[in-house]
This record gives C-alpha cells, sequence and structure tokens, in this order.
C-alpha cells in the first residue's frame, strides 16, 4: 500500500514539474488534468472522498476545460512549435526562494500527530482544561441535533449556513464579473 | 453548424469527432444522475451540494465539448441562469427566514417541527443548483471570448 501512495506522491510532483516546465501550453493542460486526477486519488487515499470528488470534478474536469477555452481564445496554441528545446529553463532564484518556503511547511507537517492517531489534538471530544474541542462539539451535536451522518455538510448548512450563503453570493458574484468584463453580460 | 470542420469564430473549442458525441451522450445521463445523487444524499454519505452541483455543471460541460458551446449558447436563454440562480438562492434564503419566523435564528434550520434532514436536502439542492449555473454559465460564456458590446449572438 505504501508503494502504491509513494508512487502517486511520484506522479504528480513529476507532473506538476511537468505543467511548469513546459512550453507546451495544450500539453501542459492536459498534464494538469492528469496532476489533478493523481491528486484525487490521494485524497482518497488519505480518506478525504468530499475532497476527492471536488478534485477530479473541479480539478480535471472543469478546470481544464476552461483553461483550454482560455488557451485556443487567446491565440496560445502555435507558441513553442519554433523553438528547439521543449522546456523553459529553469528560473534558479524562484527556486531558491521556494525552496526557503518548502522548509517550514515540511517542518510544519513532520511535527504533525501521526494520521489517524487517536491522541491527536483534533479529534479529542475535550481540550485538557475540560472545554469542547470544535470536533467534539460538532460531531456531538452533528449525531444528535441534526440527526444525520455526514459531519461536513452538518457543519455547511446547520452550524454555519449564513458562511455558506455568503459563498453562492460571493461566487456568482466572481462569475457574473467575469462576464463583464469580457462584455459578456447580456440581459435581454 | 456553420463550419463542420474547425472550431473558430466564437464557437469555443469542441471536436467533431463521433467518438466524442456517442461518449458524451451515452456519458450524460449517468454524470447528471450521479450528481442528483451526490446532493440528495450528501447529508448520510460523502458529497454533498458543492460536489453535486459541480458534477451536474460538468455533464452541461461535456454536452458543449462534444456538441459546440456556440449552439449552446443559442439553445439556452441567459436569462435562464439568473433565473435558476435566484430560484436556488431564494430557496436558500427564504429557508433561513423561515426559521426566523418560526422562532429560531435567521438561517437556524433546527426550528422547523420536520426532520432536519429534509430541510437540510431542499437547501442542498438549492445550493447545487447556484453551483451548477455558475460552473454551466462561466464555460460556455468564456468560450464566446470577447463580446461586441452586449449583443446576443
Amino acid at each position: 500500500m505504501i508503494w502504491l501512495e509513494l508512487g502517486l506522491v511520484a506522479f504528480v510532483l513529476a507532473a506538476a514539474v511537468l505543467i511548469a516546465l513546459s512550453r507546451d501550453v495544450v500539453g501542459a493542460t492536459v498534464t494538469f488534468a492528469a496532476f489533478s486526477l493523481g491528486l484525487a486519488v490521494v485524497w482518497v487515499l488519505l480518506a478525504a472522498p468530499d475532497v476527492a470528488l471536488v478534485e477530479a470534478a473541479v480539478g480535471a474536469g472543469v478546470m481544464s476545460v476552461l483553461l483550454l477555452v482560455a488557451v485556443i481564445e487567446t491565440d496560445c496554441l502555435s507558441s513553442g512549435d519554433d523553438e528547439e528545446q521543449r522546456f523553459r529553463p529553469i528560473n534558479w532564484p524562484l527556486v531558491a526562494v521556494l525552496s526557503v518556503l518548502a522548509v517550514p511547511f515540511g517542518w510544519t507537517t513532520l511535527s504533525l500527530p501521526a494520521f489517524g492517531s487517536p491522541d491527536a489534538p483534533a479529534v479529542q471530544a475535550t481540550y485538557p482544561d475540560g472545554g469542547l474541542t470544535p470536533y467534539g462539539y460538532y460531531i456531538e451535536a452533528t449525531l444528535v441535533d441534526a440527526g444525520f451522518s455526514n459531519a461536513v455538510v452538518a457543519v455547511l448548512v446547520v452550524f454555519r449556513g449564513l458562511d455558506t450563503f455568503g459563498e453562492l453570493v460571493v461566487a456568482f458574484a466572481a462569475a457574473a464579473s467575469v462576464l463583464v468584463v469580457l462584455d459578456r453580460a447580456v440581459i435581454p | 453548424m456553420s463550419d463542420p470542420t474547425r472550431p473558430s469564430g466564437g464557437e469555443g473549442p469542441f471536436v467533431q469527432s463521433p467518438v466524442t458525441r456517442t461518449a458524451a451522450r451515452t456519458l450524460t445521463p449517468f454524470v447528471l444522475a450521479y450528481g442528483v445523487y451526490l446532493s440528495l444524499f450528501g447529508t448520510s454519505l460523502p458529497g454533498g451540494a458543492f460536489q453535486g452541483g459541480i458534477v451536474v455543471g460538468a455533464a452541461f460541460v461535456l454536452v458543449g465539448l462534444a456538441f459546440g458551446f456556440g449552439p449552446m449558447r443559442r439553445w439556452i436563454h441567459p436569462g435562464a441562469f439568473a433565473a435558476c440562480f435566484l430560484l436556488g438562492i431564494g430557496t436558500f434564503g427564504a429557508v433561513g427566514m423561515g426559521g426566523f419566523f418560526l422562532g429560531g435564528a435567521v438561517l437556524d434550520v433546527l426550528v422547523y417541527p420536520v426532520d432536519v434532514e429534509w430541510i437540510v436536502k431542499l437547501v442542498e439542492v438549492a445550493i447545487a443548483v447556484v453551483i451548477g449555473v455558475i460552473v454551466t454559465g462561466l464555460a460556455i460564456w468564456l468560450s464566446a471570448g470577447v463580446g461586441d458590446g452586449g449583443e446576443r449572438e
């Protein structure tokens, strides 16, 4: 099992590097779809099927189509065919900056509790001083008050409805403003 | 179809391939059903309205890729998108205000006299409609390119 996970992570990393370095934008877009599918399987292995569904549908499906549309509409299709090399030169100063940034992220990741550990603070029902943790509060409230089992949906609709409502309005406003900028705001 | 060989002139990217068309025609009902299923049963299974809405939107994008975004733009009235958005957000808002009038807080769905799962399912369908409208609308109007002063195609 660990080899499957390692292979998937290697595949995702290789795809990410290919996307960053490729000169062929259509190839990079297709590689991006493969990257998202690999990441979706990683989410499934990490027991996060909700995130995997979004990653597969948005990352691999809708996002690739939107990127393809952008590539075709901006006439970037022919760029790179006359070049000798298929990859961009690596921007070493950028790599150095990102490596420095990666150190605290990697250090934080390594200091997290083990995956699925029952002693992790995130899955304790109470803090050491006796107060309810968010986990204890929401899981208990989900099971007792709401009466159904998907805690994510319970939090989104029952406990944090205003956030979800605002999210929808903001998402539609964002889509509408994109169409306004493109002069496609057709109100009949 | 104006030009059957290559996409151009704001028709967006689509391929006149029988393989793509057959695949789209075969898959779309299943993708749509899966999206509805995710929205309705997100209360007890992995999934939910955001996932279901995106899957429904992806089904429309698949149809657009196979049969052309241009015909789709002529087929779907732009007002339908605004209407669907208002329907979804209005349902969500009405449920929220209903909680207020039943004596709870605004958006408090626990005060309804019926099983809260049914209220949540109703809200989920409303959210899925809004998300599907956003995904579909973005794809089919982005593929039209920069507009020409708001004239309808």
